[in-house]
């Protein structure tokens, strides 16, 4: 069963659709981390997933279940938009709200955990408004965190923040995924920040989701390989596999040689050039996880990449 | 809904926004009685028990229609409208019921808020009338619960019409504003002149408003309690209010 679900799910803005045809899948314990430019869909689709707008097309599953446009479910918890706080109540009183809201049995002791998991506990009663941005998006997490949830939607938590607040936000995801086994959705534009803790990854471009990806399949395309060019690169794949049985050797599209494995320039180059083969450009790739993302956010949409991430890189 | 409910209290007993509005009733309620009782020719004009000058009916009545309960709408757009100002509508609708048990615990908090203003003026205008020295008579139980319950639906009808203005618009400015012009009753008599002059031969278009909310609004403040039809329009209103509160927060975009 998927911590969430969404078939075909669409939104549609007059002409615009803003969310298009989009189906997902997260799975419990997955930190998923929800990758786009600015107006790819990526708010769009966690307010209908928190039932906060409602979807024209698809439906969305949560924890198994189907849930009808616009209905809200107990078991997530969300910072959408920012933390969404009234100013002139203090913090404590702000999470007593949404505790009271809940039904939970014992709203104050609940308020006064979440505040002191999130760090705010000696300035729970001061008022909100008086919060830094960094404390904001804390006391947010508290608010998200009251009544247990087993899905955290976070839509750009590290906005606005300084480095410290930064690294505090998400050593606090960290810790719920781990600790309290919270699967988290998150969207961010801090791609260093994801790659620290994501487990799996989907693109979002123009509405549509164009891949999905987990953390090794990003590594994988990240990494550094050797990167051989021949005319002849079939006879050349077949000496290398019989020089280096243990080489990983992988061919692109384009026919050129991929060596994953320890193979050096220099003793790729004598073995081909002992069998004769001719090489064209041999070369070291290497590939910054933020340049691959902003790959795959500007590739030019094609028509049949419409819905699911089944296209390979 | 009872707990969505619960957090409504909470946070009306929490917010500033309450105590303000407690303080403009409480000088509301006691500027009345202090300017008559500054301005009255002799003691015998006011606090003659023998010769009072007020049935208690026409006090509460008095009390009410001095704009406690005007204000109570205003007060009641306001408060919701901060769910929608500052997003944290989102924070309360993961409980059970989500959408549709928000707008019943707005309408359940605006019943309370309605019962709240009009108990604690009640009290606070019987107080100050009495410590001042007036002389009022009595009024039978009947006569007094048929002007509180017609109060009651009537105040909470344009309350209710406030919070659907919240639910509709999300916006403080416009909801305040809106329900500005219709809980003064501005917009009813504009209507009421407009159809009697446009549809002065068509007696059931032109006096479809009679006896209407502002209509009854003025009786009530006067110490007049309306017929059965007046008192069956007002919780008519109620019921449509509550009704299209309910829908419009069902199919409403909460974040756009």
């Amino acid at each position: 069963m998927n911590a969430l679900r969404t078939v075909a799910l669409g939104k549609r803005y007059g002409r615009t659709w803003a969310v298009d045809h989009v189906t997902m899948t997260v799975a419990p314990g997955d930190i998923y981390g929800f990758v786009g430019r600015n107006g790819a869909g990526k708010s769009t689709l966690m307010k209908m997933v928190a039932g906060l707008s409602l979807p024209t097309k698809g439906y969305i599953e949560l924890f198994g279940d189907v849930v009808r446009p616009g209905e809200t479910n107990s078991r997530v918890g969300s910072i959408i938009e920012g933390p969404g706080v009234h100013p002139n109540l203090s913090g404590l009183d702000n999470v007593m709200c949404r505790a009271l809201a809940l039904g939970s049995a014992n709203p104050r002791a609940i308020s006064g955990d979440v505040l002191a998991f999130v760090g705010l506990a000696d300035v729970a009663g001061h008022k909100a408004g008086s919060y830094s941005l960094g404390m904001k998006q804390r006391l947010g997490l508290a608010l998200a965190l009251v009544g247990s949830p087993d899905l955290l939607l976070l839509d750009e938590p590290f906005n606005g923040l300084d480095p410290e607040g930064v690294r505090d936000i998400r050593s606090l995801i960290t810790r719920l995924n781990e600790e309290r086994g919270i699967t988290v959705f998150i969207s961010s534009h801090v791609l260093d920040q994801l790659e620290r803790m994501v487990t799996r990854y989907g693109v979002i471009r123009g509405g549509r989701l164009v891949r999905e990806l987990a953390v090794e399949d990003v590594e994988r395309e990240c990494s550094d390989y050797l990167c051989i060019e021949s005319p002849e690169s079939e006879m050349a794949l077949a000496v290398l596999e019989r020089a280096r049985p243990d080489a990983a050797l992988g061919v692109h599209e384009d026919g050129s040689i991929r060596v994953d494995s320890d193979l050096s320039s220099e003793e790729a180059g004598w073995i081909l050039a002992k069998a004769g083969i001719p090489v064209s450009a041999m070369y070291r790739h290497s590939r910054d996880i933020e340049d691959y993302f902003v790959e795959l956010m500007d590739e030019a949409p094609s028509r049949g990449d419409r819905a699911g991430g089944g296209a390979s890189c | 809904m009872l707990s969505m409910l619960r957090s409504n209290l909470y946070r009306l007993v929490k917010t500033r926004l309450t105590w303000a509005y407690a303080i403009v009733c409480v000088l509301l309620i006691c500027m009345e009685p202090l300017v008559w009782f500054f301005t009255a020719s002799s003691s015998a004009s006011y606090g003659d028990p023998l010769n009072p000058t007020m049935t208690a009916v026409q006090m509460y009545g008095r009390t009410l229609g001095s704009g406690v309960v005007f204000l109570a709408s205003v007060y009641c757009a306001v408060f919701f409208a901060a769910d929608f100002k500052t997003k944290s509508i989102k924070n309360v609708l993961q409980a059970k019921g989500g959408r549709v048990s928000y707008a019943l615990a707005a309408a359940v908090t605006v019943l309370v808020v309605q019962v709240g203003a009009m108990v604690a003026s009640s009290v606070v205008a019987g107080a100050a009338y009495q410590v001042l020295g007036f002389a009022i008579a009595e009024s039978s139980v009947v006569d007094l619960a048929l002007l509180f319950c017609q109060f009651l639906l009537v105040s909470t009808a344009y309350s209710l019409i406030a919070v659907l203005f919240v639910f509709a618009t999300g916006n403080e400015t416009l909801a305040t504003v809106a329900t500005l012009v219709v809980s003064s009753g501005l917009v009813e008599s504009f209507l009421r002149v407009a159809l009697a002059n446009v549809f002065a031969d068509f007696p059931p278009l032109r006096d479809c408003l009679d006896g209407y909310l502002a209509v009854q609004m003025n009786l009530l403040s006067a110490g007049a309690v309306s017929d059965a039809g007046g008192i069956a329009a007002a919780a008519a209103t109620c019921a449509v209010a509550l009704g299209l509160c309910v829908l419009v927060m069902k199919k409403r975009e909460l974040a756009k």
